[in-house]
């Protein structure tokens, strides 16, 4: 769905904001960037984003902001589900909850009720709250990794409250501590500046064009995604990426084929940190949440398997992604940097 | 889209009658005029509350309505203008402290306030409230918030008095409404966008049809809840799913022959 119904008010037009948020230097930068926006007082941000009855494609026509207060806990263990690319001391936390894109294959449809942002803006406690996990961490020896673009792609928002740049500033004195920005945005220049560090890991996701432009709604095209991930290799920062979830339909191998040729010749592989290939995976709950909803997206509408309450494709198109993804890249990617989620 | 009016006064009534040509359906109380309707639902919650439920029952297309609820209003004596009309963003219930939020999606030209419902009219406290006060819009919302999903509720309220009237009876009603009836008209014309009607896959009479296929073959609550997921599945990347008529044609006489033509029905739905 392509934001194209002109009638609809324009993202951010409306800034819901906690009491409590009030005082907060986020909270003023972002209502300064917003300063035409309607303000709208309120005591807690789930009487707002939780209400009962929103319908959340029709809310991506008009994304309104929610600024609030989270409350502990300000930092969670990884789950199964979430990729832990080898690290023993695997946590993710939520500085923002929803995102900007509208990925028809996206769980946050399943997971959330409305597609409104929510921007938590007491960055000091989530900080705090890692530093105190860094110390208790139950693998000592080694760095504790942190995911913060889980439920949100944080850069994305880069233009608009530099949330991304906080976190690398902040990790910069902490020696144990990894980043991982997961991320389909083109917006990489606007952290260019900062000085690389062995400490963060860029993500990228990465879909053919067909893919980017039926599924992947409102995300920068392949070639400025491309462009990004090229600037920030050149610059020297650490970069994986993501064929996750490889979208299966006629010919996607054709496709795929001719997007992993095209990352051979533009990107550099001796420095691509490491690549990770999944199909589409999802909860029950939340596949069956979101078909119930009837998106305007077919994927939600295909025969898939059911295995372990988790809804995915057949084992045999399972095994055909694998298969194209190793004979591809085994002559540019060490194998052992080549991690499938399948 | 169909626009269900609703207005507290017959007066407040009056001009979106006269606007929009409607006319009394004796048998619903309501007033209407093709797509456009109208309830007169009394002052007060308990009185719209009790309003409300005597048409949820009605044959009303609940999945393509928009609520308009216009009336007149209270408002701060610095912050507000007599015969305004304002856009409502924030509802909050004086008696039981429960909050609304209607979602504004739609462009439009009308200002934005919150608004207080409350028991009693105000005549002597204004300092109480920020924003507008009314005595029916939390009760309209939370009636209805079952049937209409949060961006089909547009609040639009007229300021008639700061609360310090203490003869109701000066305020024209008639006239203040009247005066924002093009207004109110433009809101119409801005909301009317199948964009914002409920999002179903399978039509009612589809459900319904579905249903009996199941009662006909006996089907297991199973076979049922496949039947309808495959169903759903084949409209959205087919269209119709009319063509099930031939599978139903005829009642199986066993089990081994309902679960042989459903296999058949499934093979073909999966295709």
């Amino acid at each position: 769905m392509i934001k194209s119904d002109n009638t609809f008010l324009p993202d951010f037009s409306h800034i819901y904001v906690e009491s409590d948020a009030k005082k907060y230097n986020l909270t003023r930068e972002c209502l300064d960037r917003f300063s035409k926006a309607n303000i709208i007082e309120i005591s807690d941000y789930k009487s707002f984003f939780n209400r009962n009855n929103q319908d959340f494609q029709t809310q991506k026509n008009s994304i309104k902001l929610i600024l609030a207060v989270k409350k502990p806990p300000f930092i969670y263990k990884g789950t199964d589900i979430l990729q832990d690319g080898g690290f023993r001391n695997f946590y993710y936390n939520t500085p923002i909850l929803n995102c900007l894109y509208n990925c028809d294959y996206c769980f946050l449809q399943g997971m959330y009720s409305s597609a409104n942002i929510v921007i938590f803006v007491n960055q000091k406690d989530m900080e705090n709250a890692v530093e105190k996990e860094l110390s208790i961490r139950p693998y000592p020896n080694d760095p504790l990794m942190l995911s913060i673009s889980y439920n949100t792609d944080l850069m994305a928002f880069e233009n608009i409250l530099p949330i991304t740049r906080s976190w690398i500033n902040f990790s910069k004195n902490k020696s144990d501590l990894r980043l991982e920005v997961r991320t389909k945005s083109a917006l990489f220049n606007s952290l260019s500046d900062l000085t690389p560090s062995e400490k963060i890991l860029f993500s990228w996701t990465l879909s053919p064009e067909r893919v980017v432009t039926n599924n992947e709604f409102n995300t920068p095209t392949l070639e400025r995604r491309i462009s990004a991930i090229s600037l920030a290799i050149k610059k020297g920062w650490k970069v994986r990426l993501c064929f996750d979830p490889v979208i299966i339909y006629d010919n996607w191998e054709k496709d795929y084929g001719e997007l992993l040729n095209k990352i051979i010749i533009l990107l550099d592989c001796n420095n691509i940190y490491d690549i990770t290939v999944g199909v589409f995976r999802m909860g029950q709950d939340y596949f069956q949440r979101i078909r119930k909803s009837n998106p305007d997206s077919l994927e939600y509408y295909k025969d898939y398997v059911e295995e372990n309450k988790i809804v995915t494709v057949s084992q045999d198109d399972r095994d055909r992604v694998k298969t194209l993804f190793a004979n591809k890249l085994k002559d540019y990617i060490a194998d052992d940097k080549i991690h499938f989620w399948i | 889209m169909n626009f269900l009016f609703l207005t507290a006064l017959k007066v407040e009534a009056t001009p979106i009658i006269k606007r929009f040509n409607l006319e009394k359906d004796l048998k619903t109380q309501l007033f209407i005029n093709n797509n456009i309707s109208l309830l007169i639902t009394g002052v007060g919650k308990h009185k719209t509350k009790f309003r409300l439920k005597s048409i949820i029952d009605l044959k009303i297309n609940w999945d393509e309505t928009i609520i308009i609820n216009v009336g007149i209003a209270g408002g701060e004596k610095n912050k507000t203008n007599i015969g305004s009309i304002y856009l409502i963003n924030k509802i909050i219930d004086e008696e039981t402290g429960k909050i609304f939020f209607p979602d504004i999606l739609i462009k439009n030209n009308l200002k934005e306030i919150s608004l207080t419902t409350v028991i009693n009219s105000v005549s002597d406290d204004s300092f109480n409230y920020t924003g507008l006060v009314d005595m029916e819009a939390s009760a309209i919302f939370e009636s209805l918030s079952s049937y209409i999903p949060c961006h089909r509720f547009i609040f639009l309220k007229i300021v008639s008095d700061y609360m310090d009237i203490k003869d109701w009876k000066s305020i024209n009603v008639c006239s203040l409404i009247h005066e924002q009836i093009e207004n109110i008209l433009k809101i119409v014309n801005y909301y009317n966008n199948k964009n914002l009607s409920n999002r179903i896959i399978l039509e009612k009479s589809e459900i319904k049809l579905l249903k009996k296929y199941s009662k006909k073959f006996q089907l297991t609550k199973t076979q049922s809840l496949q039947l309808t997921r495959l169903s759903e599945n084949y409209k959205k990347n087919n269209a119709e799913i009319n063509v099930l008529k031939n599978y139903f044609k005829r009642s199986p006489t066993s089990k081994q022959e309902r679960n042989k033509v459903f296999d058949k029905i499934r093979q073909y739905l999966s295709s």
